[in-house]
């Protein structure tokens, strides 16, 4: 007989898969897939992992909307734990920084998909730069105000990525040098950059026993 | 680190979700602390020493043993 967790965890994962697949399906009627594909490979990466923080975001702002919802949606909530306003705070400023990580991981393929070139392209730029100042203020906010346990966790995460990212791209580097692979472009970087710090945050802190 | 953080707790008849609200912080870092995937900082330990009122070393188990110095 599975554990009541375990149980949660598969009643969740089919609610899951049910609410995907109406999502794909839903996607796929409103043409999303033909528009994907007059988009460079690097694009659908990028758009693809935009999907995934904006849904990722908004379960946490729904999530972080009230109490109730917080206790019913959260995967690591348990009866009787410190759920104050700093709790949903802090999970309300997450999922505005995935909003964001969507937002700006879309802009430039979705401008280049429209068209917007001189001025247009400025002003997307410009935009950008304030969403970027915006999320970074939050991300220290949410550093500075979240508990040890979670520090750790962002800590690991980032050096565990450096040290992935560098590796392969020396590797990756050396190699283009030496005229044995193709040259990567700055926007496929940042997509396997972005893809990576997310992999291995979400690895460190299961690790670290923060869903537990 | 291994540690008696889960037979203390019971003994005072604390819930992780108390002793985090006592502590300042998630009933996670208990959680983490206690099935030994996360060693707490210095701080945290020593309030979970003045809130079990027992030294660290009751609460931390550390079998390492000092080397002999040499006699000079």
């Amino acid at each position: 007989m599975a554990e009541p967790g375990n149980r949660r965890r598969l009643v969740r994962a089919a609610i899951g898969a049910v609410v995907g697949l109406v999502l794909g399906f839903g996607a796929g009627q409103a043409g999303l897939f033909d528009w994907l594909e007059g988009l460079p490979g690097e694009d659908i990466a990028s758009t693809t992992l935009a999907g995934i923080l904006l849904l990722l975001g908004l379960f946490a702002l729904v999530a972080a909307s009230s109490r109730t919802l917080y206790r019913r949606m959260a995967e690591n909530y348990r009866e009787g734990d410190p759920l104050d306003g700093s709790v949903l705070r802090y999970l309300r400023a997450s999922g505005v920084v995935l909003l964001l990580s969507a937002v700006l991981l879309l802009a430039p393929p979705l401008a280049v998909r429209y068209g917007l070139t001189g001025d247009a392209a400025i002003a997307v730029a410009a935009g950008m730069a304030a969403l970027l100042a915006f999320q970074t203020w939050l991300n220290l906010r949410i550093m500075r105000t979240s508990d040890e346990l979670s520090r750790a966790a962002m800590a690991e995460a980032s050096v565990a990525s450096f040290w992935l990212l560098q590796l392969g791209l020396f590797g990756w580097a050396a190699l283009a040098r030496l005229g044995l692979v193709a040259e990567v472009g700055m926007w496929t970087l940042m997509t396997i950059s972005t893809a990576i710090y997310l992999v291995v945050s979400i690895v460190s802190a299961l690790r670290r026993g923060m869903f537990a | 680190m291994k540690n008696r953080l889960r037979v203390l707790r019971a003994e005072a008849g604390l819930s992780q979700g108390d002793l985090a609200g006592l502590l300042g912080v998630s009933r996670q870092t208990i959680n983490a602390v206690e099935t030994d995937k996360y060693d707490p900082s210095l701080p945290l330990a020593m309030r979970l020493s003045k809130i079990f009122g027992v030294p660290i070393d009751a609460i931390f188990l550390d079998d390492w043993i000092p080397p002999e110095r040499p006699h000079g």
